[in-house]
């Protein structure tokens, strides 16, 4: 995936260099449009990671809720507190 | 760069339970989905074991509750609910106060059914029957109906000491008429007979034959005074024969010491 992100940013690249050199677009322009587009990219990364944060938040969650109820349960019916006494240390910050 | 598994390492060896399905992280651990899945696997177990032990206890709790109902008895401290344990232990607990309480329900129904049959026996002797409800539920052997409580028994017991009262009262009448018609007989020489023909017929202590028998003295009395009017020694016989205010000696008992006197015993 990562290998066909970089190869489309190339892409993208080289057609706006050739763009630009047949247009004859100024190098301050040029850099000024490259920082909008690296702006525009890492937002959209940004924004990527962040939903993944909280995805992996919301399993963190998801797990502390299950080992808690799986505690319990075992707990009032008398079984041994094994699986979540594996559990914690993955969890412990 | 790829991100290494999630450092997922047990500290100890998990204890075994067998009836569940055991978590068991591979010796390079689980990411986070596949472990998160393996707990709800987990839970998904346990929840159908505590979905059996709860629908166990209830029905134990339903039993026991039935139970302390049937003996009258309140509910024992520690059985007023199920609670929020649903291990192998509390149930065994409500076995062993089902199995108490079972024992003690059985102990008086061995009671209760001991009383009726001997209060159905008396009123057997004395020609009596149920008289209400209640009393219908003993005849029938309703125990259920009756319950198995103390205060069954209690009643129970009231009736049975009343009705063997009664018996002892009527025991004692008819052996006082039994040796006043035996007197009588001597006097008019009733033929041997006749005497025994109607003892036979006249057994038990019932009001029919304590009827009988006030009958059969009042047409003795009659005859008397019809066949000798003017003999001196029987208008005195007849009014020793005056049951109720003049009650001839009883040599009964020593003829018949047995509880079911009859009027052929008394004789």
């Amino acid at each position: 995936m990562e290998k066909t992100l970089v190869s489309i940013a190339s892409d993208a690249l080289s057609q706006l260099g050739d763009l630009w050199n047949t247009m004859g677009v100024q190098n301050e322009e040029r850099a000024s449009y490259l920082s909008q587009i690296t702006s525009d990219v890492a937002t959209m990364y940004a924004t990527c990671v962040s939903r993944q944060v909280d995805r992996k938040s919301l399993l963190d969650a998801e797990i502390q809720g299950l080992q808690t109820t799986i505690e319990d349960m075992q707990v009032a019916m008398d079984e041994p507190v094994n699986v979540v006494s594996a559990g914690i240390p993955f969890l412990a910050p | 760069m790829i991100p290494p598994n999630p450092p997922f390492r047990t500290h100890h060896t998990p204890r075994p339970t067998p009836h569940l399905s055991v978590f068991q992280p591979s010796p390079n651990g689980l990411c986070l989905i596949p472990y998160r899945d393996s707990l709800e696997h987990i839970r998904g177990n346990l929840q159908e074991t505590w979905d059996l032990r709860a629908a166990t206890l209830r029905e134990r709790e339903g039993t026991l509750f039935q139970l302390y109902a049937d003996v009258g008895a309140g509910i024992e401290s520690g059985f007023s609910c199920t609670g929020d344990r649903v291990s192998l232990a509390r149930i065994a607990q409500y076995d062993e106060e089902i199995k108490r309480v079972g024992g003690i329900k059985s102990e008086r129904g061995a009671e209760v059914e001991g009383l009726a049959a001997q209060i159905k026996d008396l009123w057997e002797e004395l020609g009596f029957g149920p008289r209400d409800e209640y009393e219908r539920s003993v005849a029938q052997g309703s125990f259920g109906e009756l319950g198995w409580g103390t205060l069954v028994i209690s009643i129970l017991s009231a009736k049975f000491q009343s009705l063997s009262a009664e018996k002892l009262a009527r025991e004692e009448k008819i052996m006082v008429m039994g040796q006043g018609i035996t007197t009588l007989w001597k006097r008019l020489a009733t033929p041997e007979e006749e005497q025994t023909a109607f003892l036979e017929a006249h057994a038990g202590i019932g009001d029919d034959v304590i009827s009988a028998v006030r009958r059969v003295i009042k047409s003795f009395n009659s005859q008397c005074r019809i066949e000798v009017p003017h003999t001196t020694s029987l208008s005195v016989l007849l009014l020793t024969f005056s049951l109720s205010t003049h009650p001839p000696h009883c040599s009964a008992k020593s003829i018949c010491p047995t509880s079911r006197l009859s009027l052929r015993c008394a004789l």
